[in-house]
């Protein structure tokens, strides 16, 4: 049985390196490239394939939001791809996630095929190597000096879309899920962790009302005082949340003394 | 013009035996007293004084018999008798040295008493010979003196016996040596007594030239003398040479002697045969000197084989690999060929008192045999720690001659030369280790220095761009390699300079730049507008690098469709502007008053370092619109050194905020 494999990457000259390498090997086959992240994510549940090679480093979304916004039935094995990425490597290693290094060469090559496949002949290890990536996953925003997010990748049915954050008034937690709602009335549904999502945010931008909601300063429109010293906020979009005690001491001095 | 003296037997061996004796005793002395030279001891030292006396009694009693005979024999007016006093007297002192040289250094032996006496007798009865002898010339009675020659005779073979007697610890071999010795020297005295000029040969040998054997037994008794075994060696070579010749004379040139014509000339035939026979025997003498060393060695001393010891330790020497195993091999080589109790290793000893050192020069001075200093056998390497060997003394108690101590000075050297060729050899090893080690940090050095610069991101992929243009479009793989080699280059000699032209490193930059086209591909654009006029001006190393990289990363990586760089420089009133700006994701405010990434903050630094207030960075980004860094530095129109007085100044370059 051959291997079916999906490759993603942005360059192109990358891209067709390993993929070069792995057409020299007869039991896989390549059975789509993608130029970026939207790409895989579409290609991966189209295609189903057993095995995606997934460059770390992708415009909008990366190797690992391509993870992140996989649903849970289609995430095929998965081994990264990065250049140099030290914490990635910490995080993958620390999880025990298949990665390579650019130049990726033929012996690593084979190994990573190697593990893919004897975790695919066993079911019991295939389900600790996705539990391990979404750990990995999840480490990496963790130890990695996260750069500002600009736009929000989120899933609208088979879609990618990328929500400015420009334009989100307000980010709900329930459970591993985040609720987001947009100035434009729209509401998606993100998997990540409010805390690692708040740390690529902007922090004059967000403000935290509670132990899971965050709030656009921008769109606070109206400040409602309640019994006992704490507050109930209005978004523009007509969303109305509460404000937890230790918040409320902090929003009091950042938005209602003058 | 006197008569021939008719050819006898004894007459050739008395006129042969004195001519040998003077040969001898002469080089006992010379030996003897090159030895005390070398040394410097006084001139009246124990050490080696009866090897000398013995010397100097037998080349005067040699010396003055041969005159003696020769006068006789040529029928000439005999000596004056004082000579032919001085003659005897010094061969009756010979036998009192002989019962001397038994005792000397052996004091510690019971019977001190006994033996004090006995030598004290030996040099009377010597002494009382010699005055009787004295007395008979003056008096002009025949000298020798009848009754000095029964005096001797009688008196040592008495003391013989009182001796014999006193000795009973002296091995057989010994007692023997001596006993003859004497035994004959009081027999041969008589003879002297008894002297009519016609005797059988051999009893002419045995009565004229006693005093060989003495001294060969004075010399055995201890070898006091350092150069015994050499002297022992010529001695018996000499002797059987002299045996040869007579034999071949008396066989073969006699005969040919009588080879003349009536008229009394020679035979040109038997001249030619004589020569022949002469030089033939001539040509044994060398193999004598070996038999007789090989004698000399194997019987008296007992000595084993050393050529053969010194090849062994050679053949082992070269497998030892440490100096410690070369200073073993060279003790046991020692202690088993000299036969020596123990040999102690030294590391690096400082020579004192107790110990003699044995070194090329000074090696006779070794210790005597019965004495419990140790001799110290130093291994004179080029360099110190000179390592030793303490030598115990000889397991057969007897002194080093001159044949052991060339021996041990052999072994010393070889041991020595080892040790040196291991230490250099060490030392060019460690010499390697260190250049490796040396080359590893620097080249550690170099590429820290790289990673400073250049980000590993960088590299890396474009080492992955090579090898798709490898397998794609060699030419090209090649061209992206050389520049990749250029960029590389180009910042490690930079991380040494200070200043560099705007030309190199715009160069640089579009090196990088060509590099990132080919991974990026069609997202990448790049537009460098520099006029050729500026690239002398001098700007910092490695400025516009660390910009370009921003610009590559968040301006192009960050964007699915790409975008493009754009570099310029222009300079306007002594300032030169240089832009790099990106068409990127761009950043807001808050981004840029946090300071995006540690290359900009650097290149802020360094600006204000080299500059102070006259250089500019500013930074225009806005968000999805790009980023643009603006450079502006002073150029000194002399272009001497752009921070002549730029770096005195503490204040920061202006960091201006986006518009």
């Amino acid at each position: 049985m051959k291997l079916r494999a999906i490759i993603a990457d942005d360059e192109r000259p990358a891209r067709l390196f390993l993929a070069a390498l792995m057409r020299a090997m007869p039991d896989v086959t390549i059975v789509a490239q993608a130029a970026n992240g939207a790409e895989a994510i579409q290609l991966i549940e189209q295609h189903r394939p057993d095995v995606a090679f997934l460059d770390l480093q992708m415009p909008e979304i990366d190797g690992l939001g391509v993870v992140r916004l996989l649903r849970r039935r289609f995430l095929p094995l998965v081994v990264f791809v990065t250049a140099y990425d030290e914490y990635a490597v910490k995080a993958f290693e620390l999880n025990a996630v298949d990665y390579l290094t650019k130049p990726v060469t033929e012996v690593r090559l084979r190994e990573a095929l190697r593990r893919v496949r004897e975790r695919l002949e066993r079911q019991d290890l295939r389900d600790a190597a996705t539990t391990h990536l979404r750990k990995a996953v999840d480490v990496y925003d963790r130890i990695a000096p996260a750069g500002r997010l600009e736009r929000i990748p989120v899933r609208r049915k088979d879609d990618i879309v990328l929500v400015p954050v420009s334009q989100i008034v307000s980010i709900v937690a329930e459970g591993e899920l985040l609720h987001l709602t947009t100035s434009r009335q729209e509401h998606h549904t993100i998997s990540y962790r409010l805390k690692d999502l708040e740390a690529r945010l902007d922090p004059a931008r967000f403000i935290r009302l509670g132990r899971g909601t965050l709030a656009n300063l921008d769109a606070i429109v109206r400040v409602t005082p309640l019994p006992g010293g704490m507050y109930s906020v209005k978004l523009q979009n007509g969303q109305q949340l509460d404000v937890s005690r230790i918040q409320s001491r902090l929003l009091r001095g950042r938005l209602l003394e003058l | 013009m006197s008569p021939v003296v008719p050819a006898s037997p004894g007459l050739i061996v008395d006129l042969l035996g004195f001519l040998t004796g003077t040969v001898l005793y002469v080089m006992l002395v010379t030996m003897v007293w090159r030895e005390r030279m070398r040394e410097g001891m006084p001139f009246l030292s124990r050490r080696g004084r009866l090897p000398l006396l013995t010397g100097v009694c037998g080349v005067v009693w040699n010396l003055g018999a041969l005159a003696s005979f020769v006068t006789r024999a040529a029928g000439a007016e005999p000596l004056a008798p004082a000579i032919l006093a001085a003659t005897f007297s010094a061969l009756g002192f010979l036998p009192a040295v002989v019962v001397h040289s038994l005792f000397e250094g052996r004091e510690t032996v019971a019977g001190r008493r006994i033996i004090g006496l006995a030598i004290a007798t030996a040099y009377g009865l010597s002494a009382t010979a010699a005055v009787l002898h004295i007395v008979s010339a003056a008096r002009g009675l025949p000298v020798p003196s009848g009754p000095a020659l029964w005096l001797l005779t009688g008196g040592f073979t008495a003391l013989i016996a009182v001796l014999l007697f006193v000795t009973p610890q002296q091995p057989v071999g010994r007692r023997g040596i001596w006993v003859v010795a004497l035994s004959v020297f009081a027999v041969s005295a008589l003879h002297f007594g008894r002297h009519v000029g016609n005797e059988a040969w051999w009893v002419e040998l045995i009565g004229h030239h006693a005093s060989l054997p003495l001294a060969l037994a004075i010399l055995h008794q201890g070898y006091r003398f350092a150069l015994a075994d050499l002297f022992l060696k010529n001695a018996i070579a000499l002797l059987s040479f002299m045996g040869i010749s007579l034999a071949v004379f008396s066989g073969a040139m006699a005969p040919l002697l009588r080879w003349q014509d009536a008229s009394g000339q020679w035979d040109p035939r038997a001249i030619s045969l004589f020569v022949a026979l002469w030089m033939a025997t001539a040509l044994t003498f060398p193999v004598l000197r070996r038999w007789s060393a090989w004698f000399v060695d194997r019987a008296v001393l007992r000595r084993p084989d050393y050529d053969a010891a010194l090849g062994l330790l050679a053949e082992r020497l070269e497998t030892a690999e440490s100096e410690g195993a070369v200073v073993d091999d060279a003790a046991a080589a020692v202690q088993s060929a000299l036969g020596i109790t123990e040999a102690r290793v030294i590391a690096d000893p400082l020579p004192d008192g107790n110990r003699q050192v044995v070194v090329s020069g000074s090696a006779l001075r070794a210790s005597v045999p019965d004495s419990t200093t140790a001799l110290l056998l130093r291994l004179q390497t080029v360099e110190a720690p000179h390592p030793a060997i303490a030598l115990g003394p000889t397991a057969a108690g007897r002194r080093l001659l001159f044949d052991d101590v060339r021996l041990l000075e052999a072994i010393a050297r070889l041991a020595a030369r080892r040790i040196d060729s291991l230490r250099v050899a060490h030392e060019r090893l460690d010499r390697n280790l260190r250049e490796q080690e040396m080359q590893r940090l620097a080249t550690e050095a170099e590429l820290r220095a790289l990673r400073a610069q250049l980000n590993p991101h960088f590299l890396f992929n474009a080492l992955t761009t090579i090898g798709y243009l490898i397998q794609h479009s060699p030419a090209r793989a090649l061209e992206t390699l050389l520049r990749l080699t250029n960029v590389l280059r180009g910042v490690l000699r930079r991380s040494t300079a200070e200043f560099s032209t705007l030309g190199d490193e715009i160069d640089l930059i579009a090196s990088y730049l060509e590099i990132e086209q080919a991974r990026f591909e069609e997202r990448l654009q790049v537009a460098i507008t520099v006029s050729p006029d500026l690239r002398a001006v001098p700007v910092p190393t490695l400025l516009l690098q660390p910009l370009v990289e921003n610009a590559v990363r968040h301006g192009i990586a960050g964007r699915r469709s790409g975008g493009a760089i754009r570099v310029a420089a222009d300079l306007d009133d002594g300032m030169l502007r240089v832009v790099v700006g990106d068409t990127g994701i761009g950043f807001n405010a808050s981004a840029a008053r946090q300071g995006t990434g540690v290359g900009l903050r650097s290149v802020g630094e360094r600006l204000r370092a080299h500059y102070g207030a006259r250089a500019a960075l500013r930074i225009q980004s806005a968000v999805g619109a790009g980023t643009t860094i603006e450079i502006e530095i002073p150029v000194s129109e002399s272009g001497d050194g752009p921070a002549a007085d730029g770096r005195a100044r503490p204040r920061g370059a202006s960091m201006v905020q986006p518009r």
